[in-house]
């Protein structure tokens, strides 16, 4: 039977065959092609916990990142989308930012899911190891993605996207290459080869991605297969042109980039091996390709340095300690970088974003230590250093955000 | 409540089960130029069939014959042999550009 499958990619379906036609032909056919036509319809990139601040897409010429005319500000956001799961089951969910209206349980996600929005008004669900599949939803209509599509074997581990000059840049964190997909369809247009910056296999371990005046730099973490430890970092510098890498930037170990708060040509690295202390944080001069002094060591506060979410003069840092049974969010003073302590939870915590309007927002996950069991999100206002609010509780433990 | 199909109905669905879909040889041929130019494309991106999505360029290949046939019956052959016409023409010795700006989802 030919059953073309829905996959999405902006392509015709691979999965069909020409066989003989039965009952289902003319409606698999005519769903495939409804799905075709969906599929038109169609960067907190650096994760959940990044801080970056969500725009619309920019298509005007004033200096702000929103789609109007003005160039006061960027567009606030009005709605978080998150996924919450108890890492069997994987579940969307949305919060009305002005009301702080929860509404869980929308849609089931494939697994190991994360949320992101690059900017241009989409929703990328990506679904990492074990999974890789990539879900593009169109805000507001969670019952069906878009667009959906296979972006490997179940080995890829898709960690990031990016759209930079037209085209959204995928990093695969088991791959040899960055993809390159169409924003809106998923359609294949190229790869970025970074086999090269591999270290002891051929995988070069390529997490975050960032886009700046139309160039990409991927953030390749290089661990050793053997030891799965980072020796040492490098931020790539990817010609959109070219699909190719033009520079190669050696940096900390297992570097885990942050937007900078403030300059964008600077990228805060959180570097170091969970529950080792061997961590600091630093920054990266895109422009020059030169990493800073250490600006703090996360083995003075005895945690790694994970989360971030910051406003222009201030910041909030989550990090767990080396066992795991406890996370700290301490708050930044960026003038001075002087932290004082914000806010702890007796276990481990892991997801936490900014809302670009202030408030960082932070997972809490399950305490199982008391009846009823409870878990949901905690307001944290960035600039106050103090939670705000009670806790909204969620059926399950919340692990990615992100805003639109 | 249920009625019974009438045998006449169920005779013709069954002709209809072996009914093969016909590619006509335009889409024949584009398809064999875009299979020929996905590949080299994917070669000259460091990127095997499978990372594309496909098992092998046969695969790919009935791909997008079946595009080509369901196509064809949604929005007729004469339609689709044209069009297919025309991306063969674009394919043929053809960029990678000239393959990816292609949609193979828009209405027709």
């Amino acid at each position: 039977m030919a059953t073309p499958s829905p996959d999405g990619r902006g392509l015709f379906h691979s999965a069909g065959t020409r066989e003989p036609k039965d009952l289902m032909t003319a409606p698999i056919a005519i769903a495939a092609l409804s799905f075709g036509l969906a599929s038109l319809n169609g960067c907190d990139s650096k994760g959940s916990d990044t801080g970056n601040t969500p725009s619309l897409a920019d298509t005007d010429a004033d200096a702000d990142a929103d789609a109007d005319a003005d160039a006061d500000a960027d567009d606030a956001p009005t709605t978080m989308v998150f996924v919450s799961t108890d890492f069997e089951v994987y579940s969307l969910g949305t919060m009305d930012l002005a009301t702080e209206t929860l509404t869980d349980g929308i849609a089931a996600l494939p697994g190991d899911a994360s949320v992101q929005s690059v900017g241009n008004g989409l929703i990328y669900n990506l679904n990492r190891f074990g999974f890789d599949v990539l879900r593009i939803y169109e805000p507001g209509s969670w019952s069906a993605p878009a667009v959906e599509l296979s972006v490997g074997d179940g080995t890829a581990n898709p960690h990031d996207v990016v759209e930079c000059d037209g085209e959204l840049y995928m990093s695969l964190y088991g791959g040899t290459v960055i993809k390159v997909l169409h924003p809106q369809t998923g359609a294949l247009l190229g790869a970025v080869d970074v086999s090269e910056y591999a270290e002891g296999d051929d995988i070069a371990e390529i997490s975050a991605l960032f886009c700046r005046s139309g160039t990409v730099f991927a953030v390749a973490q290089q661990m050793n297969p053997t030891t799965w430890l980072s020796e040492g970092g490098t931020i790539l510098k990817v010609d959109t042109a070219s699909k190719s890498v033009t520079n190669a930037y050696p940096v900390s170990p297992n570097p885990r980039p942050k937007n900078h708060p403030t300059d964008p040509n600077q990228l805060l690295l959180f570097s170091g091996h969970y529950g080792t202390g061997d961590g600091a944080i630093t920054a990266f001069d895109l422009t020059t390709g030169e990493e800073s002094d250490p600006i703090a060591y996360d083995a003075d506060y005895g945690i790694t340095f994970s989360g971030f979410a910051a406003t222009e003069t201030h910041a909030v840092i989550m990090g767990t300690n080396y066992d795991y049974t406890a996370t700290r969010v301490l708050c930044v003073d960026l003038s001075t970088w002087t932290m004082t302590e914000g806010f702890s939870i007796d276990r481990y915590a892991g997801a936490m974003s900014h809302d670009g309007q202030g408030t960082a927002w932070i997972g809490i996950p399950t305490d199982y230590t008391v009846e009823p069991l409870v878990q949901g999100l905690q307001a944290f206002d960035i600039d106050s250093c103090s939670p705000r609010g009670s806790l909204i509780e969620s059926v399950l433990p919340i692990s990615s955000m992100t805003f639109y | 409540m249920i009625r019974p199909i009438p045998m006449l109905w169920l005779s013709a669905l069954a002709v209809g089960c072996n009914e093969v879909p016909d590619v006509s040889d335009a889409c024949q041929t584009m398809c064999k130029d875009a299979t020929d130019l996905y590949g080299a494309c994917l070669e000259e991106w460091g990127m095997e069939w499978p990372e594309a999505g496909f098992a092998d360029e046969s695969a790919h290949q009935e791909s997008c014959e079946v595009w080509s046939w369901e196509s064809s019956e949604l929005f007729g052959a004469g339609r689709v042999n044209a069009l297919c016409d025309e991306r063969g023409a674009l394919l043929h010795n053809g960029e990678c550009s000239d393959y990816t700006s292609i949609d193979w989802n828009e209405e027709l």
